[in-house]
């Protein structure tokens, strides 16, 4: 299928990391070009992963400098990220932002206190941008994954993972904005 | 993208028009042969003329109900005979009718709709669906792979009230209910399973039925759309080809851990966090 990407100009954070590899991975080979982080506001996709935070006890882990860090890493680090990118994204009236966040988002991770709460700040940032730049045929969406998950085989996830990225920042996905796709083989309990 | 599917089977009902159409299309292209099924059978012919064009005998068509029990085990035996196991299955049927001169459920509010309706409409999205599902499960499940997806609406998860949708207000939720078991269920086998919720999608279909709606409310049919389309983050329809996209994403290889998923296609009109 092609995916439109040819000649794109696409920003992947942490792109040598995880996910971020396999979703950069997967943008070249549907032959868009990879941009540096001082390129951001060229870009016409931009990829921002939310790392996960650290998981253990709960009053260890929750201290108001943690809270702070990780708010300002995941959430205002997105937030950024797409700041930086929208003026050209909104002059060409065309763009597309993701957010690979984790999974507490949706589904309360046990051990994950961080995440269960910074991660829906994210869900509450994406969404918010996709409904302000629709009219500029912008589109933004977020993907959902447990980085800890261990029923499947960690490639044939990330490669699940970097194909919904992938597939979200095609053309032929202009109208889906708004959406959180969870790439976790269905295994959770909620229907939505 | 290469999508993986290669010469595996795919049915898709609905398929002489619309999404149903466009969906034969995308997956044909992918290599795919495709089996599609529609009652019409005139319209079905067509369809399968414009299809064989670039698929030569990758394309089949077959007259069937594929709200009818029946109807589902002809289409899928049909589809084996003609290619082998089904590896791919797309459940698309409409639900009510629009016209109220026609015969079925109809588009209509709480106090509209009769109880008989209530069951048309159950027959027509929810079992359609689970017939479909369990009969192409236990050839998916010989083979350790397989797709299974629906085509939906995103009264799903939102429910319009402004307009006569109290049938599948009713019946869209517990489709995704239905397709959110199985794909739990079948995670062990390599299957996935997904519903899609349309948002307004220019299809033959829905222009009939903004035309109707526009005539029912003594409303200009264009102002009546550009009011409703200039509401949304995406201001317009979508397409049918844009729901063809995402089922082809979802019947890749690659796919294979997205499952349990009721996606939007709606231009951002839901409003719902995830």
């Amino acid at each position: 299928m092609d995916l439109g990407l040819k000649g794109r100009r696409a920003f992947v954070a942490s792109a040598e990391g995880d996910p971020g590899a396999a979703c950069a991975a997967a943008l070249a080979a549907e032959g868009a070009e990879l941009l540096s982080a001082d390129q951001v506001e060229r870009a016409d996709v931009v990829v921002a992963i939310a790392a996960p935070s650290p998981r253990g006890d709960r009053d260890a882990l929750l201290t108001t400098a943690a809270m702070n860090d990780a708010w300002r890493e995941s959430v205002a680090g997105t937030a950024e990220l797409f700041q930086r990118a929208l003026p050209h994204m909104k002059a060409q009236r065309h763009g597309r932002l993701i957010v690979i966040a984790p999974l507490a988002a949706k589904r309360e991770t046990p051990g994950a206190d961080m995440d269960n709460l910074v991660s829906l700040g994210l869900l509450g940032l994406y969404k918010t941008v996709s409904g302000e730049v629709g009219p500029y045929d912008i589109t933004a969406n977020a993907v959902l994954w447990d980085d800890q998950q261990s029923d499947d085989d960690p490639a044939s996830v990330r490669e699940s993972i970097a194909g919904a990225v992938a597939y979200l920042c095609s053309e032929p996905a202009a109208y889906i904005t708004g959406v959180a796709i969870a790439v976790d083989s269905g295994r959770g309990p909620e229907v939505f | 993208m290469d999508l993986g599917i290669e010469g595996r089977v795919a049915l898709v009902s609905g398929g002489s028009k619309g999404i149903g159409f466009a969906t034969a299309q995308r997956l044909l292209t992918a290599g795919a042969k495709v089996m599609i099924v529609a009652r019409n059978a005139q319209t079905l012919e067509a369809a399968r003329g414009r299809l064989a064009a670039d698929a030569d005998d990758r394309i089949e068509a077959l007259s069937a109900d594929m709200t009818d029990e029946a109807g589902v085990a002809s289409a899928i035996q049909a589809t084996v005979d003609r290619f082998g196991p089904i590896s791919i299955a797309i459940s698309n049927v409409v639900g009510h009718v629009i016209d109220p001169k026609e015969a079925g459920p109809h588009a209509g509010h709480f106090e509209d709709v009769a109880p008989a309706d209530f069951m048309s409409e159950f027959k027509q999205l929810l079992l359609s669906a689970w017939y479909l599902a369990r009969g192409v499960i236990p050839a998916m499940k010989e083979q350790g792979w397989g797709r299974i997806a629906n085509v939906g609406s995103t009264v799903a998860r939102e429910p319009r009230w402004e307009l006569p949708h109290m049938l599948p207000n009713a019946v869209r939720p517990a489709v995704a209910g239905l397709y959110r078991g199985l794909a739990r269920d079948l995670a062990p086998f390599g299957i996935t399973v997904n519903n899609i919720m349309t948002g307004s999608i220019a299809t033959e279909r829905n222009g009939d039925y903004f035309t109707w709606l526009a005539a029912e409310r003594g409303v200009d049919r264009g102002e009546m759309l550009a009011q409703m389309y200039a509401q949304g983050p995406i201001r317009r329809p979508g397409k049918p080809e844009e729901i063809a996209s995402l089922i082809a994403f979802l019947s890749s290889d690659r796919a294979r851990h997205v499952s349990g998923q009721s996606i939007a296609v709606s231009g951002g009109r839901s409003r719902h966090l995830y």
